[in-house]
């Protein structure tokens, strides 16, 4: 007790010895608790007794409950299984043409998940394209399988990021040891791939499920009658402002992903090996034999062919005249997008700034957790992360009820929904930064320390530089994710601050597919553009979706 | 280094300062609508270049925008809110949330097209109708002996099971019409009925009111229920569409309102003048086949004279702003499925 006190006495002195980093702390904490904290509490603040009662006996609400739980479970599942076929095959196997894969699964990263309902509706819909117009029937996609389908596709990439993350973080080095001291191929696999993969592939489960839990973009378009807790709440807002009864809504969906992230916290986290060290290792790992190589290069294949699928289906509706019912060729649905050119525009602005305010912030907010101590340093990494478990439907609600009045009236500006944004993308940011700070040896920050140098200039000189590409990583990834993301901001949204995530849902939510797809396939070439961008500046030494 | 950290953080700082404009755009009108995206901009476009004074629109369904309204009464962001069912705008008055104004345009406009203390003021006049797929109907209705719906019991045939769609009165200010239609053409306990008959066949409740139009245009669903000027507007861009107005159907007034204490509510003054005015009502009416409520702008080409349909006598829109939450809890409780 007394040791403890003695300790954060000093870690307080050393805090006020460095003005410029108490300074930079404060900052970013207080950021933290206005923009985390305060929206959470004000949603588990608000609603009553009797709104939870209501909860409770409105059996359209319990069903919600259980359809939500249900397709998290479901997609997650599917999600991770084609994500780690996919990584496997790509990272560990070899398989060929890794280049068009690693690209086809860019593409759901970069673009609204809901594009993907779009497409089932297009593809598999009651006039689609392949169940309609080839096959001649009339399936439903209304429900819990078309809705199925379309996450686990939506998702399957971040699956596969995370799993050929958790891959590459396994140095061959152990493998080849063990394959020098001889054994087995599978044995390899058993005792040192998956022990050392289990954390880090539950966390990207975690991610999914979480993301799953929390679309509605999806379920707004093919749940027809297979309501979720996510779509519950938006009707709840939107249709209703009944903002009580939608902070329960979302409470009750936060218990579910705050259980997933505490449990990575507490329980994988403690298991989490890294055996990256900042030398590189130039090992090549063991080879996959000739047939697994090929059973798995024909399941990427197929993955491949249905998200391709997707994305021809969306360029192609843009440029016909009504879909299922004239064929012909028009630019006309672009002109549509001209006009719409205002929310194309907000919604890249507001990504970039998001962004940068997220970048900033992660790299800021992981040098503070990771090499410096001070009282309190848990819960600022608590924050920073927290919302992953944050539902954006959640985020938004919190928003609005936090920010509606003075004395933090920020509903109705720009920066609330860029806000927004970035808490939604910080936690991503945050990860890359941590992980990108273990793989630095402190040492090195050490030898700086010793020759004299402050932390804001150890930071400044040798860190940064170190963590340039996660700072461009994250920069990207909250870039692209903004310009996509709907549920947080669709609440925040005021006239002449509309985002062209919201437009496309709103148009296709009407039944105009031609218009909704050509500006979908404009929002997805700026996400395209960016990243373009980004290759020509920083060459291949950012690679973002490949990490 | 140093040159290089400065450089970045300057661009930083730019990128920021982009996001957030010098100043609150003064004189802007923030307008909150629940007409086709097309028909507001082309409608602020002209005001606009009327008066010089610009605006900002949102679009939402038009029970979005009443919920809206009322959730930001403590300090409101929209200055007006053009149309949608004039109930819409009723249920709105008494809780002091909409700013009167005498209009000149008024003495063009009949009285009981517009509130008598001035908080709303109708421009146009609707009437729900039902849109058939044609191709579809002669494929798969006609083999099996039907014709084409003539009167709202028709649609209880249990042959469009799972293909009528309609809205959802929460969102929808059409489908909240559509409720009361029936309510008040059957009574309470008959009307619930026919609709939760009707429930059988409905596939799903949509969003927005005008989507059942656009969904039985493309043929995805055979049978859409919305107002009739939003039906035609597909059959005039060449989808093959069958229109039926059945008798004894419900009807809109079509209004605008200023939203009290917005931001800019002389600029609202403004707009609520010229929206009322011939020009405007004219091409109003040219682009959404809506009928003005001034006899001076003539019924626009495609469109049905509203003489020429069997109106519910008794629909009564002050009755529906009154018993709008009674309403929407019966429905809730029967049709959430």
């Amino acid at each position: 007790m007394l040791a403890s006190a003695r300790l954060r006495v000093r870690e307080v002195r050393w805090l006020i010895r460095e003005p410029a980093l108490m300074l930079v702390l404060l900052c970013v904490a207080a950021l933290l608790v206005v923009f985390v904290l305060l929206p959470v509490v004000r949603v588990l603040g608000s609603p009553s007794a009797s709104h939870w009662l209501q909860f409770f006996q409105r059996e359209a609400f319990v069903k919600a409950t259980r359809n939500s739980l249900m397709m998290a479970a479901l997609s997650t599942c599917s999600a991770m299984a084609v994500g780690f076929l996919y990584a496997y095959a790509i990272v560990r196997a070899d398989v060929p043409a890794k280049g068009l894969f690693r690209t086809v699964a860019l593409l759901p990263l970069v673009s609204p998940p809901f594009v993907t309902g779009l497409a089932t509706i297009l593809l598999f819909g009651r006039r689609g394209l392949i169940t309609h117009g080839l096959m001649g029937m009339t399936y439903n996609p209304y429900g819990w399988h078309g809705l199925w389908f379309a996450q686990t596709l939506s998702f399957f990439p971040i699956a596969y990021l995370g799993v050929a993350g958790v891959l590459r973080a396994i140095s061959p080095s152990l493998e080849l040891a063990a394959h020098n001291l001889g054994a087995r191929r599978w044995a390899v696999f058993r005792t040192i791939a998956v022990p050392l993969a289990t954390p880090g592939l539950a966390s990207s489960a975690l991610l999914v499920s979480i993301l799953i839990l929390a679309d509605f973009g999806n379920p707004m378009l093919l749940g027809g009658d297979f309501y979720v807790l996510a779509t519950e709440a938006y009707l709840q807002v939107i249709g209703r402002y009944n903002m009580e009864m939608a902070a329960v809504l979302c409470t009750v969906l936060l218990l579910p992903a705050m259980g997933f992230f505490l449990a990575q916290r507490y329980w994988i986290g403690r298991r989490a090996y890294t055996t990256v060290t900042g030398r590189p290792t130039g090992l090549t790992p063991l080879r996959a034999s000739r047939l697994l190589r090929g059973v798995l290069f024909a399941a990427c294949l197929l993955v491949a062919a249905v998200v391709l699928s997707v994305y021809l289906v969306i360029a192609a509706g843009a440029f016909v005249k009504v879909w299922g019912v004239d064929w012909t060729f028009t630019l006309k649905n672009f002109q549509y997008t001209l006009f719409r050119q205002r929310d194309l525009y907000n919604s890249v602005r507001f990504g970039a700034a998001a962004g940068v305010t997220t970048a900033v912030a992660a790299t800021v907010a992981a040098y503070l957790t990771q090499r410096k101590s001070f009282p309190g340093r848990g819960v600022l990494d608590f924050l920073t992360l927290l919302p992953v478990a944050l539902p954006g439907t959640l985020v938004g609600i919190g928003f609005v009820l936090a920010f509606n009045q003075p004395p933090l009236e920020l509903v109705g500006t720009a920066a609330i929904i860029v806000a927004a944004m970035a808490v939604r993308t910080l936690p991503v940011g945050y990860r890359l930064s941590v992980a990108s700070l273990h793989q630095i040896d402190t040492s090195i920050e050490w030898a700086s320390r010793n020759l004299g140098a402050s932390s804001l200039k150890t930071f400044l000189r040798v860190l940064l530089p170190l963590l340039r590409y996660a700072f461009a990583g994250s920069f990207i990834y909250a870039f692209v994710k903004s310009i996509n993301t709907l549920s947080a901001v669709v609440f925040l949204m005021t006239p002449g601050k509309v985002v062209a995530s919201a437009s496309i849902l709103g148009l296709a939510d009407h039944g105009y597919w031609s218009q909704a797809t050509a500006l979908a396939f404009s929002l997805i070439a700026v996400a395209l553009l960016a990243l373009g961008v980004l290759r020509l500046v920083a060459g291949r030494r950012v690679q973002l979706f490949d990490l | 280094m140093r040159v290089r950290i400065a450089v970045i953080s300057t661009v930083l700082v730019l990128l920021m300062a982009s996001v957030q404009p010098p100043a609150a755009q003064p004189g802007r009108v923030m307008v909150y609508s629940s007409l086709h995206e097309t028909e507001i901009a082309a409608m602020l476009d002209a005001f606009t270049r009327k008066t010089g004074v610009r605006a900002e629109f949102i679009r939402a369904s038009s029970g979005e925008l009443v919920a809206r309204i009322r959730a930001e009464r403590a300090s409101p962001k929209g200055d007006v809110h053009l149309g949608g069912p004039a109930d819409g705008h009723e249920v709105l008055a008494p809780e002091g949330l909409l700013e009167p104004h005498k209009s000149p345009e008024h003495k063009f406009i009949g009285p009981r097209f517009r509130d008598p203390k001035d908080r709303w003021h109708g421009f146009y006049i609707g009437a729900l109708a039902i849109a058939v797929n044609k191709p579809r109907f002669e494929r798969e209705m006609r083999p099996r002996g039907l014709d084409y719906p003539k009167k709202w019991e028709d649609l209880l045939h249990p042959a469009y099971k799972g293909e009528i769609v309609v809205a959802n009165p929460f969102t929808s200010g059409t489908a909240m019409t559509f409720v009361a239609t029936h309510v008040l053409r059957l009574g309470a306990e008959r009307g619930w009925k026919y609709l939760e008959d009707l429930d059988k066949n409905v596939n799903h409740y949509t969003r927005s009111g005008a989507a059942p139009a656009r969904m039985s245009a493309v043929g995805e669903f055979l049978v859409g229920i919305t107002f009739g000027h939003d039906i035609l507007k597909p059959i005039v861009e060449g989808h093959p569409l069958h229109i039926v107005y059945p008798p004894d159907t419900g009807w809109e007034v079509g209004a605008v309102s200023i939203i009290k204490g917005g931001p800019n509510t002389e600029g609202a003054r403004k707009f609520i003048d010229w929206q009322l005015g011939k020009d405007a009502g004219k091409l109003h009416s040219d682009i959404s086949l809506r009928i003005s409520v001034r006899s001076d702008v003539p019924v626009p080409k495609g469109a049905i004279p509203i003489t020429q349909i069997q109106l519910l006598k008794g629909y009564d829109l002050w009755w529906v702003a009154q018993h709008r939450e009674a309403l929407l809890r019966i429905w809730d409780g029967r049709f959430r499925r």
